[in-house]
């Protein structure tokens, strides 16, 4: 088959696709409840739902691969878990799912190529022409805890969880979780959200178009988080370096800062909300174009532009905390920024 | 002048290479020269200076764009967007050097509460040469763009949610450029305008690279994979 | 080079995962400071660092390890960095410099703040602020700047100080744009 042939075969399957989560996502988060079962119990999944059925197809394997080994998993449709845990193997679930039309003859033709070599494991999904038909291939992963996870999917939601070895993952449509990871290198997603918590890394890139971006807990040397249209929303960064950006969305932090960290947060349209908590001093420098500025930062050799009666608008407010160890600055050109002081 | 060979003394001794003897000789000449000793207190104060310069962290996006090509790079899965992204991605290059050596220059934004930058003849120079120089940024970086956009444009790849996603989102990083740019015709001199301004363009570059790497992710991935290699692991189902 | 590198490269020539990370790691400070001071630019620094770290992944092969492994990754940086400004050859920024100039007196002494350096530096001719930049900036001395650079340890030390004295006339003579009164902001504590 030639090249043209597969590209019309993914756009055909991906329109469908797209229409169908679209329409499923307006329930009440099927997908979530969907991880939280398989994170509740992969094998009661493997007991209970195993069975064949004309909408339906079951695939496993375990690659021996040591305790620092890799999973690199391209999925063009469907929900990828991974958890990190113990043991020396990468033990992979596969689903296969009909949403519509089709049967088992179609659900032998989504092919999963997976290999091994020198501990890192290489799982893919191949989705064939299919007239009419759509379908997904759900995973769960589970592997030994320092291992090194990629996933990169299409449609379908990524969640890792207890992983500690290198993680990188990257959806277009789907949402991006995830939780107690040491090592996390890059987590994106075109439409999706990235939801992350407890986050370690040493210079993380979380990024989303039009998804949110929520942070709860992150340790980092650097990290960089940044949207177009959504929100990045984030508390207790402990980093030496943290860029948080969005050209229309909202930017929300709030915490403490770490002390000697720079940190950077900028929306063009959108408002950023600061509520900065704890003892480490900090040197602001605040500006928006023609937004509006409002402080309850107690700061002092505190310099700020006036409001002139006419003209530009622009404000400015420079001033000190304690012993001014970090940097905080923050910038909009249109979008309101607000700071305050927390417990 | 005999003072010329004294010069190399006094880079030797803020290079901290010159023995006893010489130290001395120095020392002895300083005090007799003031041209000299004012020479030997600028070059200390300069390599102070030059000692104490920001140690810049790199960017966590750096490590995720070498991530990115080195894997891009191993031959078993290679796959050649072509010359004209390289080129493109060039021209992103320069566009942005351009734009980054002109907020070097111009960082001199005066603080609040100070009095107003003296309206001297000079600095209206200044605001002028700044003016031009900006727009021919502008001008490059409007080229890369509309370059870039064409690649992009080959996104019959992704479904349609995704394409109007992309586009959505070009529309409202294209809104904030508008705006920048408005503000700018009006305040040429905006420090925060002009920040905007370089903020955006470079968040629609960064946009549309993006779009292209994802292309190709999925266009090497829906190539059949050849013969695998290595073990395939043990069934268990 | 040493038996940790050896080990190191080794590892990454093996495509073991995180081998090459920890390389880039141990690596990425200095070669992105230096890009961004050889260039001029933080953003065409970064462009430039990543160029450097992807050319190491693949020249890591033929990498014969006769000189440190850092030397030879400076030594890619700075020609990567310096090929990039001849190609961008900015009109009227001169590429060699135009005459030796002897010092002439200083018409005020030097009180200049980093900021002011900064752009000082991006005047240099493109030799000059390689020199600088690995001795004064980075702490190289003048036998390692001469391996980096492919040039004679005389010469190295001879660049840097010709660049200090075209910094120290820069900065002497740079015209004020601000009003006097200015105070730079406290950062860090520091001022």
């Amino acid at each position: 088959m030639n090249k043209d042939v597969f590209m019309s075969a993914t756009i055909r399957i991906s329109v469908v696709l797209v229409a169908l989560l679209s329409a499923a996502r307006g329930e009440a988060g099927p997908d979530r409840d969907a991880a939280a079962a398989a994170l509740a119990g992969p094998l009661a999944l493997q007991a209970g739902a195993g069975a064949e059925s004309g909408s339906q197809q079951t695939w496993s394997r375990t690659f021996k691969t040591g305790p620092h080994g890799a999973l690199e998993l391209w999925n063009l449709a469907g929900d990828v878990t991974v958890v990190g845990g113990g043991g020396d193997s990468i033990a992979v679930k596969a689903i296969k799912r009909l949403h519509r039309g089709g049967g088992p003859s179609d659900l032998d033709r989504i092919e999963i190529t997976a290999t091994e070599t020198a501990g890192r494991v290489s799982i893919r999904t191949v989705f064939p022409e299919m007239k009419h038909v759509s379908a997904e291939v759900e995973f769960h992963v589970q592997v030994p805890a320092e291992s090194a996870v990629t996933v990169q999917t299409v449609s379908g939601d990524v969640g890792v969880e207890k992983v500690t070895g290198a993680v990188v993952l990257e959806s277009v449509s789907g949402d991006v979780t995830v939780s107690g990871a040491r090592r996390l290198i890059r987590a994106k997603s075109v439409s999706g959200d990235v939801t992350l918590t407890d986050a370690a890394g040493e210079a993380l890139d979380v990024n989303s178009v039009s998804g949110d971006l929520l942070l709860k807990g992150l340790k980092a040397r650097g990290c960089t988080l940044q949207t177009v249209s959504g929100s990045v929303i984030a508390s207790g960064a402990a980093c030496d370096r943290a860029e948080m950006k969005s050209v229309s969305g909202d930017v929300e932090y709030s915490g403490s800062l770490a002390p000697g960290g720079r940190y950077d947060f900028k929306s063009h349209s959108g408002d950023i909300r600061l509520t900065l908590g704890g003892s480490t001093g900090f040197a602001l420098s605040a500006s928006t174009f023609s937004g509006d500025l409002s402080s309850q930062l107690p700061l002092s050799n505190v310099r700020e532009s006036e409001r002139p009666r006419h003209g530009p608008r622009t404000q400015r407010l420079q001033g000190t905390f304690g012993d001014g160890s970090a940097q905080v600055d923050v910038a909009t050109f249109s979008g309101s920024v607000v700071l305050a002081g927390g417990k | 002048m005999s003072c010329e060979r004294y010069h190399d003394w006094i880079n030797a001794s803020v290079d901290g290479t010159l023995d006893s003897v010489e130290r001395r000789e120095l020392e002895d000449h300083l005090a007799a020269c003031p041209s000299c000793a004012a020479l030997a207190a600028d070059l200390r104060r300069l390599q102070q200076l030059a000692q104490g310069l920001e140690r810049l962290a790199a960017p966590p996006s750096l490590w995720t764009r070498i991530d990115r090509a080195t894997r891009e790079s191993d031959p078993r899965r290679r796959w050649r967007p072509g010359a004209m992204w390289a080129a493109l991605a060039a021209a992103a290059v320069l566009v942005l050097a351009v734009a980054s050596t002109l907020l070097l220059v111009r960082d001199r934004d005066p603080q609040p509460g100070t009095p107003a930058a003296d309206p001297g003849a000079s600095s209206i120079e200044v605001a002028r040469t700044v003016e031009a120089e900006l727009r021919l940024a502008e001008q490059h970086y409007e080229n890369a763009i509309a370059g870039l956009e064409q690649l992009a444009r080959d996104r019959e790849l992704l479904d349609p949610e995704v394409a109007a996603t992309l586009q959505k989102n070009l529309q409202v990083i294209d809104g904030a450029i508008a705006e920048s740019r408005s503000a700018l015709q009006m305040q040429p001199g905006s420090h925060p305008a002009q920040q905007s301004l370089f903020d955006a363009f470079r968040t629609k570059i960064a946009l549309l690279e993006d779009t292209i790497y994802l292309l190709s992710e999925i266009r090497r991935n829906d190539q059949v994979s050849g013969t695998a290699s290595g073990t395939n692991g043990d069934q268990s189902s | 080079m040493n038996a940790a590198e050896a080990e190191l490269v080794e590892r990454c020539r093996r495509k073991e995962p995180g081998a090459f990370e920890q390389l880039y790691r141990d690596h990425a400070t200095r070669v992105y400071n230096l890009a961004c001071r050889l260039s001029g630019s933080p953003a065409d620094g970064e462009d430039l660092a990543q160029e450097v770290f992807v050319q190491v992944y693949r020249k890591l092969d033929s990498f014969r390890g006769d000189a440190a492994l850092g030397t030879w990754i400076y030594r890619l940086a700075t020609n990567l960095c310096l090929d990039h400004l001849r190609r961008r050859s900015v009109p009227g920024r001169e590429t060699e410099p135009l005459d030796d100039a002897t010092p002439r007196a200083a018409t005020r002494p030097l009180s200049a703040d980093r900021m002011d350096l900064e752009r000082a530096i991006t005047s240099l001719p493109d030799g000059y602020r390689a020199a600088f930049v690995l001795h004064d900036v980075e702490g190289f001395n003048h036998h390692e700047i001469g391996a980096i650079l492919g040039i004679a340890e005389g010469t190295s030390k001879s660049q840097v100080h010709k660049a200090r004295l075209r910094l120290r006339e820069y900065l002497t003579r740079m015209p004020r744009l601000v009003s006097p009164g200015r105070e730079p902001v406290a950062r860090n504590g520091r001022t």
